[in-house]
């Protein structure tokens, strides 16, 4: 982890609530692993006062993007800020997907995701393409309008297959509705969305790895204060992980969606 | 860089790392920035490990944080087993470690067990936190309690004893006077504020635990204000501690009659916010041409 002023070099709007912001960090590609996040420190006074936590979308050689909704004032702010301001930012945090499992280019891998957890998975994917793996992937939206960046996916070589809930682009449904054509028992999932996903995922999928991403309400982002804690299954019962320097990535079979608040934490 | 004598204590310079601010001190990131401290405060540990409390835990408002953590932590058996071990290679900060417990006896059994061990440098009692249902700080405003715990925990340790004071009770001026007359080595002050926030679309406390702990720079005038007159009330040395994230607001602190400061919310925001701190006190003493940017009156 370093503290970085990070320039920015692009920070627009796409679809009607989603912004895409390119920071200029050097070795970007070689520092972040797919599923790693930063932590940015919006203005300088203390409203707001915590950081942000931002998963990486997409990282080159020189450069680093997260793709963001504007959902409360640190991203009204983040969005009304042009290229060339600098940005606090802590980074790499957290773990990777590629922590918990190495692929290998005979491995059937989906990437399935929902909303703007779309957007860490596009790092994963930019990852798998440099390294000639191949993989699906599944996407889950609203509506169409949530519908973000499918040129630069394709541009990895892959057309993911879409789902809205209102039918406006795609298929009619919700995106697990999609699994089972591509799943088998040796299939390796890496999973980000909305918890009603994820708990769904766990409940009817069997796979030989399910990774999912989860986010919270952090407090500090690198393990100081406890506050972003997660119920996972242990040998002998049960105990809260932190998410930011545990996760964010975890085996989702570890993960105690029932009898806990954690559908109730929206992100 | 400013060596400072708080009480039995000498610690490199005069920042603290607060305790639940920086957990045990131990992961990557914190032994990055340990070695800026004068002191680390290591997260509150009892007798049994706690799971602490669900969620939320976190929640900002205005220039502040409201927590409810609930005094997560290993307890006691398995932080010297696993904690303090990591300790031993660091020998150039001090290590204070903060206890909380349902009961005076609680207390006295950890100060017991924490006793012999000599890289823990000082004990902090912690009989404010507002955030767990039993002791903590039903027992911080109990003037007969303090004096129970302070008499007996003195019995059995000799180690430099710190007591961490609560903002929400009515009494923090006798409580205080209460710890210098039973034997505290040093008064820490102050913990969080009780606050709550709502959760408007389900129309209820957002905190499982109704009520939840405000700190940040919101709270900095009044932790201010409590320093400045407990120190007109006792001798005993001070760690003032309350929304302090910049070498401006130690100084504040300090010239309020402070020796030492603690930053909590400010961990959270940088782990370097303690380097930030230090080059700014620097820049003031340098300005000052003198050796500390602070003296030691009090005003």
């Amino acid at each position: 982890m370093n503290n970085h002023y990070a320039t920015i070099s692009e920070n627009r709007q796409i679809g009607s609530r989603y912004y895409l912001l390119t920071l200029s960090w050097r070795n970007a590609s070689t520092l972040f692993f797919p599923g790693q996040f930063i932590n940015i420190k919006i203005g300088n006074t203390t409203a707001p006062l915590l950081r942000r936590p931002f998963s990486i979308f997409s990282a080159e050689r020189e450069t680093l993007s997260i793709l963001y909704a504007v959902v409360g004032k640190g991203t009204e702010i983040l969005s009304t800020m042009k290229n060339g301001d600098k940005l606090d930012c802590l980074g790499p945090l957290g773990n990777g997907y590629f922590d918990h499992y190495t692929p290998s280019p005979s491995d059937s891998i989906i990437l399935i995701g929902g909303g703007t957890g779309a957007a860490s998975l596009f790092y994963c994917a930019q990852w798998l393409y440099t390294k000639h793996i191949h993989f699906t992937v599944l996407l889950g939206f609203r509506s169409q309008d949530d519908v973000l960046c499918l040129d630069l996916w394709k541009q990895l070589g892959t057309t993911p297959i879409i789902t809205t809930e209102d039918g406006s682009i795609g298929t009619r449904g919700v995106i697990t509705e999609q699994l089972s054509t591509n799943l088998s028992p040796q299939s390796h999932i890496l999973a980000c969305g909305p918890l009603p996903l994820l708990a769904a995922l766990q409940s009817f999928c069997s796979a030989a790895t399910i990774l999912a991403s989860f986010e919270g309400s952090f407090g500090c982002g690198t393990g100081m204060c406890s506050g972003c804690i997660i119920p996972t299954q242990e040998d002998d019962g049960w105990t809260y992980k932190k998410i930011c320097v545990d996760g964010p990535i975890f085996d989702l079979n570890t993960i105690l969606f029932k009898g806990s608040n954690l559908c109730s934490q929206h992100s | 860089m400013f060596p400072t004598q708080l009480g039995p204590l000498t610690l490199s310079n005069p920042i603290i790392a607060s305790s639940g601010t920086f957990s045990y001190g131990c992961n990557d990131i914190q032994a990055r920035y340990r070695s800026l401290f004068g002191a680390v405060t290591a997260k509150t540990i009892t007798l049994l490990p706690r799971k602490g409390n669900p969620l939320p835990r976190i929640h900002e408002t205005p220039s502040g944080v409201l927590n409810s953590i609930g005094l997560e932590n290993v307890g006691i058996n398995a932080f010297l087993a696993e904690y303090l071990p990591q300790w031993n290679t660091v020998d150039d900060i001090r290590l204070i470690v903060s206890v909380g417990g349902d009961t005076v006896d609680d207390y006295v059994r950890l100060c017991r067990q924490l006793h012999p061990h000599h890289r823990i440098d000082a004990i902090e009692l912690n009989i404010s936190c507002p955030n767990v249902k039993k002791g903590g700080m039903a027992i911080g405003g109990d003037l007969t309690k303090i004096q129970q715990l302070l008499t007996r925990v003195k019995q059995i340790t000799d180690k430099p004893c710190i007591v961490k004071l609560s903002p929400n009770v009515a009494n923090i001026i006798d409580c205080a006077q209460c710890c210098e007359e039973h034997g505290a080595d040093i008064i820490s002050l102050v913990n969080c504020f009780l606050g709550m926030a709502i959760d408007v679309k389900n129309r209820r406390p957002l905190f499982a635990n109704t009520f939840a702990g405000l700190s940040g720079p919101a709270i900095r005038p009044i932790a201010l204000r409590i320093v400045y007159q407990i120190r007109q009330h006792i001798s005993l040395p001070i760690i003032g501690i309350g929304g302090i994230t910049t070498a401006h607001d130690a100084m504040e602190f300090l010239i309020a009659g402070a020796t030492a400061v603690a930053i909590g919310t400010a961990n959270l925001i940088s782990p370097h916010s303690v380097r930030q701190i230090l080059e700014g006190l620097a820049l003031q003493a340098s300005n000052q041409k003198a050796s500390s940017p602070f003296g030691k009156t009090v005003i």
